[in-house]
């Protein structure tokens, strides 16, 4: 029973700031729960809220069922790995691991037996005696995990651990991040900004804008169906293509008509809310949806293109009807195109996005 | 202390004193050349007047080296020379200055030390404002509040004791020692303090296992101005001090302020240098204590 609930908290800053409003999240045991957002969206501040580096204004904030609300971070059962690492500069990497069990006064053995232990499973037995200077940026990283891990800790919180890491080795530190959790089945709550940590990591995202959730839900889920603009922007790189257009219902036919005049047939889409006609929508078109005609279905002209081979992909920078677009494309696809002619192709309408274009909101 | 070069590109310094033009190279270390001169000659006269005789010194070449020097006048000073109240020469007033030197440093570093870590590394309630009040207390001169602080070491019985004098300067350097504390303690790096927090480092555990060992410079720094300070002081001493146990420099300030008989400046000087010799020392060793780069590998390379 590890578990995270947190019950309408708000956190204000010097009496003004009011940098999270009302927020409740639940995260079930062994969780690994994203919160994602870009810079100043509070979720740093919310994992210190949990973690209790900072008190909360008004709220509640349950860990393994107890209310901690009120409670010092080191009786919350939680774990941390800061952004900078934060190892004690004083301690050799085993002091590191060892401090938090020391304070809890555990004997001496047991502090021992541990310290190797989760040195092994972080591969890092043969660093245990130096200081944290004498390491490289990776293996800081793993002793500043292996001091979160040591402790048995109902719940782990990270607080974007990987952006101070080159690329690749924030790849790999990743995987194994990946492959941490699933070995210790315990709950990890992970800050980040970047979508394709939280993507691959996550068995459920949070995305934050401005101090509240703007959707919480899994990877895929936020992918194919993104609750708002907001996320829809966020997730996906490249991002989401959006067209602006209107909704002319037609009996049991809806098109959706851009402001250029092309018609998508949007009858089979799952409106959440009915929407009426002359309804002002914006279109969401993920870059992944635009195929080479296919011989069924309408086809729409891209043109003014250019492209950018990134070897796997090819992204085609061009406009649809008047607006521009980021389209992907297998390379094969688009053999003996030139860029100087319109391109022809079909888009999967079970993959769009239609969005309320006053409230943003998913229709 | 030696500049880093990152840090040295970074100020508006020439980066090699002197130049190599070999006129301004010889006007610099002239220059040099005479402020040490000058500034050496006292400790030179002191020194080479403390080894002579009365006979030599009344002849009146005070930069000429001793004929026959003798620590005569040393011996005098330290054993014999009207002190005080027991007339045993400075070695008393020496164990009178330890006595109070110790207790105060201790108490001082202490206190100073546990209330700018508070200021710096905890949300302390009114926290601005009792630094404003430190920073308004460590500009009153000691002069102002001295007699209060008479009369109120009277009533509490600490008045006319060397313990008394030790609290006194502890009162008396709280004040700018916690600023320099808390401004030290500031730029530990915010996570340091929270990742021990979260590992069961409370208020006590934090300072002793991660703030007191990132603090050995500040700490060598603080007591190389106490101890200079206290040792050096003379007011305190002499008005808060035992009548039978004052500190060196009142003693230092007996024997060279004595009304009758032949003024024996050879025991003068040997008395001054004398007391002048601990924070001396001090100085001389003090700066291969320093620690550098004691924050490295804390965080991200």
């Amino acid at each position: 029973m590890s578990t995270v609930s947190v019950k309408n908290i708000d956190k204000v800053y010097q009496g003004k700031t009011h940098v999270l409003k009302d927020l409740s999240l639940a995260i079930e045991s062994g969780e690994f729960l994203v919160l994602l957002g870009p810079s100043g969206c509070g979720k740093t501040t919310l994992l210190n809220c949990i973690a209790g580096l900072l008190d909360i204004e008004g709220g509640r904030i349950e860990i393994a069922g107890k209310d901690v609300t009120n409670k010092d971070p080191s009786d919350r059962e939680i774990a941390m790995v800061f952004q900078s690492y934060a190892l004690y500069p004083t301690k050799t990497v085993y002091g590191n691991m060892a401090f938090c069990l020391r304070m809890k006064k555990k004997p001496k053995s047991f502090i021992d037996k541990k310290v190797q232990e989760t040195a092994e499973l972080l591969q890092i037995s043969e660093l245990l005696h130096r200081k944290p200077a004498t390491l490289s940026g990776g293996q800081r990283q793993r002793a500043a995990i292996g001091r979160a891990l040591v402790r048995d800790a109902a719940v782990c919180l990270f607080d974007e651990p990987l952006s101070n890491l080159d690329a690749k080795l924030r790849t790999e530190m990743r995987i194994e991040l990946k492959k941490l959790h699933n070995k210790l089945k315990s709950t990890f709550i992970y800050v980040t900004h970047d979508q394709v940590e939280a993507m691959t990591l996550a068995t459920r995202i949070a995305v934050m804008d401005g101090g509240q959730f703007s959707q919480i839900s899994t990877p895929d889920e936020l992918y194919e169906h993104p609750a708002n603009m907001f996320v829809a922007r966020f997730i996906g790189s490249p991002a989401m293509n959006f067209v602006a257009g209107t909704l002319r219902l037609d009996g049991a036919k809806s098109i959706l008509v851009t402001q250029e005049g092309l018609e998508f047939d949007v009858s089979h889409y799952p409106f959440v809310v009915r929407p009426s006609n002359g309804h002002q929508v914006v279109l969401g078109l993920r870059p992944e949806s635009f195929h080479r005609p296919t011989g069924k279905g309408a086809t729409y002209q891209l043109t003014n293109g250019i492209l950018e081979p990134l070897g796997a992909t090819v992204l085609y920078y061009c406009q649809l009807g008047g607006t521009d677009v980021v389209v992907s494309f297998n390379p094969s696809d688009l053999q003996g195109v030139k860029t100087d002619q319109a391109l022809e192709v079909s888009i999967d309408l079970d993959a769009l996005s239609i969005f309320d274009a006053a409230t943003e909101l998913r229709l | 202390m030696k500049i880093d070069p990152s840090i040295r590109s970074q100020m508006i310094l020439p980066n090699r004193v002197p130049s190599k033009n070999p006129v301004s190279k010889t006007v610099f270390y002239l220059l040099l050349s005479v402020f040490a001169v000058l500034f050496a000659m006292p400790l030179y006269v002191m020194i080479v007047t403390s080894l002579k005789s009365m006979d030599e010194i009344r002849m009146g070449h005070i930069f000429a080296l001793p004929i026959t020097p003798s620590f005569d006048a040393w011996d005098m000073a330290w054993n014999k020379a009207a002190s005080g109240f027991d007339n045993a020469g400075l070695k008393s007033g020496f164990w009178n200055s330890v006595i109070i030197l110790i207790p105060s440093l201790a108490m001082s570093v202490a206190f100073s030390s546990v209330c700018g870590y508070a200021l710096a590394c905890w949300n302390v309630k009114m926290g601005n404002f009792l630094l404003m009040a430190l920073l308004v207390c460590a500009f009153i001169p000691f002069q102002v509040i001295m007699y209060p602080l008479i009369k109120m070491s009277v009533a509490v019985k600490l008045y006319n004791t060397s313990f008394g004098v030790s609290v006194v300067h502890t009162v008396l350097a709280l004040p700018i020692l916690t600023m320099i504390f808390k401004n030290y303690f500031a730029s530990i790096p915010e996570e340091l303090i929270k990742a021990s927090r979260v590992d069961g480092g409370r208020f006590w555990g934090t300072f002793v296992y991660v703030v007191l060992p990132l603090s050995p410079n500040i700490m060598i720094v603080v007591a190389i101005m106490q101890i200079t300070g206290i040792w050096n002081d003379f007011l305190v001493g002499l008005t808060f001090g035992n009548v039978k146990a004052y500190p060196m420099t009142v003693n230092l300030n007996n024997i060279t302020q004595t009304q009758t008989g032949v003024r024996v400046y050879n025991v003068y000087m040997a008395a001054a240098m004398l007391t002048a010799i601990p924070p001396l020392l001090i100085y001389f060793f003090s700066g291969k204590m320093f620690i550098r780069g004691i924050t490295a590998g804390a965080l991200k390379g």
